[in-house]
């Protein structure tokens, strides 16, 4: 295995949705999803796109794994053109979505895997044992014969990539893998991941769940409004926050115009602002933490300040600095 | 979580038919003149093939006009239970202070007014293409006829509606009284050609006093002749609500009990 | 572009749906079962051969009855099970999925047919005797797939959206109509002939008469000539409904509107 074999390699990426016009439609406008996107993921690497809701990590996905065909720009996947090869790429890889749908409630895991195998024509003498194998693989050879609607979350979650795998693919999409599930199967899901690209398997994932992207990702990309704001390790993420400091405040009350008002001053970078309970929190990434509190403070004068701390500076802060519009 | 999922799960023809309850009331009404004057036409052409005496091409179209009440007054009530269930919006019209039985009165009263179109409608196609004479007729007869055949279809429909609150297969009865009534209620044929023992079922359709008491408008009855049809649709419609009110609240009970609610 | 593994996967895949909710069928059935009841009641005054043909009808009608109501829904079911997306990244093309299903969906309108026949059998004691069995049943074969392939066309709509299926449903009594399945074809109106000609189960249907009825051959072409012009039909179709999957798969990849609901 060559680990610096390019597999997937994209350059200037971009996706427009048309107005809908079809019959029926509501109408609408032009949709830019993904903006002149480019990078490129190594053979055996876990690579994840991190970005917020709607930043156009699953339109990516999906013009790499053959479902949408890409306005302009160029991606190759396995050194074919996902939109003009589909069929043959196809064979090849893999998607599995997050969340619950996805499955044929009324089969029973064993026939969904037998439906899939059928559909990516796995060789009939293969077919059953490696249905078996995925089987064990995710720990369902148990309630194999039971019907999916009678699976929990969790197995239902396990039974998908273990359809994703089927047809042994050398690249495979996971979209929001995690997506909805408690934090112990999240977890489950996670090491499966680990353990599948320890075999080989080039893995591309979604996420906005920064710890996972943090945990999984041997490289991620920071993507937001359908622009890559930042690709690296997520090492070398934090390391873009590397000389900043963190000013965390705490106070009953910081209404929005006051956070604009944060963002606006001298060395500020990003701001970030939470509702905890009965009073808010602004995390702001700072060039110098010491002549900006007296600043901050006045600016909250009139508000009953809790705190006013200095932190270090995470990779949550790099990705906010990132996708921050300042 | 996974009673949403037991809603997804249901078999697609569940969702289908609900849409026929959820779409626009322009499909809505296109899809019940197509389908009527094509049911209309094959079976004037069946009876045409048939040379039956009594069942003659006009006999039928005539009777099938009447029988298109049936679409938005009985499944058009009947049916927004079960559609109400696959939106997930039925426990949300539980949870308000109005009984459901309420909610599915105000449904009849549109599928009341979709019902008086259509019928139009097809008595005009069966006059314009299928030689049905309806010069005799009396126009506010016939319209007083048509209007009470459609209050106890109505209630009908919301006896079956309410059942819907809780079966999970409303679907099934639906779409069975659609079509059932094409052939025990006189409107293809005389009840009297239906076997001995399948005869008492045709009483209870409202849709067999209509459909005998427009023939009988149509040949030039007045109002007094076709009173004793319209009486007793009128009482059998009565009973219908009563019934339909009394199961509603019930089945309401049953299912708040069971958490059958969103639940096919 | 069809796989006939797959074609058999999805016919499966369709059959074990069928078995856990075999109420479902009801819906998509009772049209045509009371439709050739109505018809048995109105032919039972004139009798003979009439009797036949509703049965015969009643088989054609419950394969089309079934076809147009869940077959061409079966991309609607993925599609509301968030399923598609998972066919849709597999090498197979979609239409073969469709057409396994279809496959599926009109053989248990078959169901109609029996229905029919026992009602036939016990409520008006007619006896059945088919002049050429083995013709009939070649022809019943080649009607199947050839309402299959008609629910096929339908079918690849609900690729670019799922509001199609109230519009096909209306598509359901015309084929009744103009299929002539119940009656002879002699007795529609000429102007109505062109759209008839074009519906292969039109000939389906006079295939299954020719071979049922000692002396019938209505337009003249015999079995193998009704049989002939159905393999035709369908070809056509089968070809229309490839290329409208392939056109709108395109669409929908464009357009993003593929695994929306």
């Amino acid at each position: 295995m060559n680990e610096n074999e390019i597999v997937i390699s994209v350059k200037d990426l971009v996706k427009v949705y048309p107005a809908a016009t079809h019959l029926l439609g509501d109408g609408g406008k032009e949709k830019l999803a993904v903006d002149r996107i480019s990078f490129d993921i190594h053979r055996g690497e876990i690579f994840g796109m991190l970005g917020p809701n709607g930043a156009g990590k699953t339109t990516t996905i999906k013009m790499l794994s053959t479902l949408l065909i890409p306005t302009s720009g160029t991606a190759t996947v396995l050194g074919m053109d996902p939109s003009k090869d589909s069929m043959k790429l196809r064979s090849r890889i893999n998607l599995v979505s997050g969340g619950e749908r996805g499955l044929y409630f009324r089969l029973t895991g064993r026939q969904n895997l037998d439906f899939f195998s059928d559909m990516y024509q796995v060789p009939r003498e293969k077919k059953k044992k490696r249905v078996q194998d995925l089987l064990d693989l995710v720990g369902l050879t148990d309630s194999a014969d039971i019907r999916v609607e009678n699976y929990s979350r969790g197995m239902k979650q396990r039974l998908h990539l273990a359809r994703g795998l089927v047809n042994e693919p050398e690249v495979l999409f996971l979209d929001e893998p995690t997506l909805g599930l408690d934090p112990e199967i999240a977890r489950e899901t996670r090491a499966l991941i680990k353990k599948l690209s320890r075999e080989g398997m080039t893995i591309m994932l979604t996420t906005h769940y920064m710890f996972e992207a943090d945990e999984l990702c041997d490289r991620l990309a920071i993507i937001s409004n359908g622009v890559i704001k930042g690709i690296g390790s997520p090492y070398s993420m934090k390391d873009a926050v590397r000389n900043d400091t963190i000013i965390e405040v705490e106070a009953g009350e910081i209404t929005q115009s006051q956070k604009e008002q944060m963002k606006a001053l001298p060395g500020v970078s990003a701001v970030s602002l939470e509702s905890l309970e009965g009073r808010m929190m602004a995390r702001m990434v700072v060039m110098d933490a010491a002549t900006l509190i007296p600043t901050v403070a006045s600016l909250l004068e009139g508000q009953r300040i809790i705190s006013i701390k200095v932190d270090q500076p995470t990779l949550e802060d790099a990705y906010l600095k990132m996708v921050s519009d300042k | 979580m996974s009673r949403n999922y037991l809603g997804v799960k249901a078999s697609a023809l569940v969702a289908m038919r609900s849409q026929f309850a959820v779409i626009g009331p322009g499909l809505w009404l296109l899809q019940i003149l197509t389908t009527t004057l094509f049911q209309m036409w094959f079976f004037v052409l069946v009876s045409d093939f048939a040379d039956d005496p009594t069942a003659t091409p006009s006999y039928v179209a005539l009777g099938n006009a009447v029988a298109s009440l049936t679409y938005a007054a009985v499944y058009g009530v009947c049916m927004s239970a079960g559609a109400e269930k696959h939106m997930g919006t039925m426990s949300g019209i539980m949870s308000t202070p109005t009984r459901v039985f309420y909610v599915f009165l105000g449904k009849g009263v549109y599928q009341s007014l979709i019902g008086m179109f259509t019928v139009t409608m097809s008595l005009l196609f069966s006059v314009l293409f299928f030689g049905v004479d309806l010069s005799a007729a009396e126009p506010l007869t016939l319209a007083l006829v048509l209007l009470v055949t459609c209050f106890s279809m109505v209630g009908f429909g919301m006896i079956i509606g309410s059942i819907g609150v809780y079966v999970r297969s409303s679907m099934v009865l639906g779409s069975i009284v659609l079509y059932l009534g094409l052939l025990l209620c006189g409107v293809n044929f005389p009840i009297s050609y239906l076997p001995d023992w399948l005869e008492p079922a045709s009483l209870v359709f409202p849709l067999t006093y209509g459909v005998d008491a427009v023939r009988d408008v149509a040949t030039g009855a007045g109002l007094m002749d076709v009173s004793g049809y319209l009486v007793v649709m009128l009482l059998i419609g009565m009973a219908f609500y009563v019934l339909a009110y009394v199961l509603f609240s019930y089945f309401e009970k049953l299912a708040l009990k069971h958490g059958s609610l969103d639940v096919f | 572009m069809i796989n006939l593994r797959a074609v058999k996967a999805a016919l499966k895949q369709q059959a074990t749906h069928f078995f856990v909710d075999p109420q479902w069928v009801i819906p998509s059935i009772i049209a045509p079962f009371i439709f050739t009841t109505v018809t048995l009641f109105l032919f039972s005054h004139t009798g003979g051969d009439l009797l036949l043909y509703a049965i015969l009808g009643g088989g054609v009608l419950g394969m089309w009855g079934n076809t147009i109501q869940s077959s061409s829904w079966s991309i609607g079911y993925d599609r509301m099970n968030g399923t598609l997306e998972a066919i849709m990244v597999t090498p197979t093309s979609l239409s073969s999925v469709v057409l396994g299903r279809c496959l599926w969906n009109s053989f248990i309108g078959l169901l109609n047919a029996l229905a029919v026949f026992l009602v036939a059998q016990f409520a008006f004691g007619i006896d059945v005797t088919l002049r050429d069995p083995a013709g009939f049943i070649i022809a019943l074969v080649l009607t199947l797939i050839s309402l299959s392939v008609l629910g096929m066309v339908f079918g690849a709509f609900y690729v670019v959206t799922r509001a199609s299926s109230a519009l096909f449903q209306m598509l359901e009594f015309p084929v009744y109509v103009l299929s002539g399945a119940v009656y002879s074809l002699a007795i529609l109106p000429e102007w109505t002939r062109p759209f008839s000609y074009v519906i292969p189960a039109t000939w389906g249907a006079e295939a299954l008469k020719i071979a049922t009825f000692t002396g019938y051959d209505s337009l003249g072409i015999g079995y193998w000539g009704a049989l002939a012009i159905l393999a035709f039909t369908t070809v056509i179709f089968l070809a229309l409904s490839l290329r409208l999957f392939t056109y709108l798969e395109e669409k929908a990849k464009v357009s993003g509107t593929l695994v929306r609901y």
